[in-house]
């Protein structure tokens, strides 16, 4: 069966399109990794892709996400029957004062398609709750969004945060948003910056030294 | 025929405002409103605007505040840009960046409404039926307002006097009514407006740039920001 159709689906936000080809996908046989690396992941990056060339708004990403979204959730009891290992964990989170949750939603659910257990810790999340989230989890990822140029710079107070509680060496802090650039990333001691939800996976396999 | 001094730049949710506070020599362009959600053309939509400005200008007036940096690297040849020092517009339609402060604190998660957006502008209701409903259905339309606004809790109709409060009251209601919202008015102000209109501009409240500089966002993000506990 070729994969095609479901990746289609996705970049059609075709919610029906995805339960039934996602279906069909398991039962011919395909491994899970491989509808996800396959279809999904590919599926969403060409939304994520026509996003950021305004070829499409946000409301075809909305739809997009929700149709990989019921395919993510389809393969995950798979995943953990076939014992898969996450590639790695990462928590993330929109910044102190800031309730947009679109953009960091997109790579939760990128992170979670590319094999990462991901740890959403919400929005208006202060410097405390992101450094108790890497407690918790031992993520070796976190992830910091924002939209607002008035809350971009909170982000550093997160990067701050993480190392009083000596926890920066042991983690990779991406940030993204829309008024983000990696000048400022850079700037504030972030180790990366994703300007779409695609470059948010590469990026953080590339700083776990994932292939 | 007096030599035009002043040119104003505004984006058009504010036609209301600035027709109420302007001058009748005043030249005044209106851009679309919604340029924001594109930072990344909005440079070059200004600019356009700018471009067209004759050379007797001195002082143009940028109805903007940083919106997403969406006015950074704007600018002017041989006249000098003035602009509100704002993040956004809530803050100049309130009439102070401390109120518009006051306000976030007491409910952050408000969705501000003016005359302006009503009439000219696009809010998440007039979105969700004349783009979603048409395009996806009712469910699916559904499913896109509720993440656009699933952080929300509260329309506030911002009430300055100023355009048809009416036809805005309507429109607030309703969005606050279908999306199952609190609504609310608070009061605004044309202060801000009218001070960038008729000057002086202090370099707390305004961003003064000379001509042949561009705009650059470190003036707006000097400003105090939303503190951390």
């Amino acid at each position: 069966m070729d994969l095609n159709a479901l990746k289609d689906a996705v970049i059609n936000g075709d919610l029906k399109g995805c339960t039934i080809l996602t279906e069909v996908a398991i039962q011919a046989g395909h491994p899970p990794e491989k509808i996800m690396n396959e279809a999904l992941v590919p599926g969403m990056d060409v939304v994520g892709e026509k996003f950021r060339c305004n070829e499409v708004y946000v409301p075809e990403v909305l739809v997009a996400a929700r149709a990989m979204k019921k395919s993510l959730a389809m393969l995950k009891p798979l995943l953990i029957q076939t014992g898969a290992k996450p590639v790695g964990v990462a928590v993330a989170g929109t910044v102190k004062g800031d309730l947009h949750d679109i953009g960091k939603n997109l790579v939760c659910m990128m992170w979670e398609g590319a094999g990462f257990e991901v740890v959403d810790l919400g929005v208006d999340v202060s410097p405390d709750k992101f450094v108790q989230g890497v407690k918790d989890t031992g993520a070796q990822i976190v992830g910091i969004s924002t939209l607002l140029t008035t809350t971009m710079l909170n982000m550093r107070g997160v990067i701050q945060a993480l190392e009083r509680a000596q926890l920066r060496e042991k983690v990779k802090v991406l940030v993204g948003g829309a008024p983000v650039t990696q000048t400022f990333a850079t700037e504030i001691g972030a180790d990366g910056y994703g300007e779409s939800a695609a470059v948010a996976v590469e990026k953080a396999k590339e700083l776990l030294g994932i292939a | 025929m007096p030599r035009v001094r002043r040119h104003l730049i505004a984006c058009e949710v504010f036609r209301d405002e600035f027709e109420a506070v302007s001058p009748p020599g005043l030249a005044r362009t209106y851009l679309p409103q919604g340029l924001h959600r594109t930072p990344g053309k909005m440079p070059a939509a200004i600019q356009g605007a700018l471009n067209g400005v004759g050379p007797e200008v001195e002082t143009v007036l940028l109805g903007y505040g940083l919106c997403s940096n969406g006015v950074v690297g704007v600018a002017a040849r041989s006249a000098r840009l003035v602009l509100p020092r704002i993040h956004d517009c809530i803050a100049l339609l309130l009439g102070s960046r401390d109120r518009y402060e006051a306000e976030v604190a007491a409910c952050p998660g408000t969705y501000y409404i003016t005359p302006g957006w009503a009439c000219y502008g696009t809010t998440s209701l007039s979105c969700y039926k004349n783009e979603y409903l048409p395009k996806y259905g009712e469910e699916t339309a559904r499913y896109i307002a509720g993440e656009l606004l699933k952080n929300y809790s509260r329309v506030a109709l911002i009430a300055h006097g100023g355009g048809d409060m009416e036809a805005a009251r309507a429109h607030a209601a309703e969005m606050a009514e279908v999306f199952g919202l609190a609504y609310a008015e608070i009061p605004g102000s044309l202060d801000y407006v009218r001070r960038l209109v008729q000057g002086p501009w202090d370099g707390q409240d305004f961003v003064v740039v000379e001509p042949g500089s561009a705009i650059s966002p470190t003036p707006f993000l000097t400003l105090h920001t939303i503190a951390l506990p």
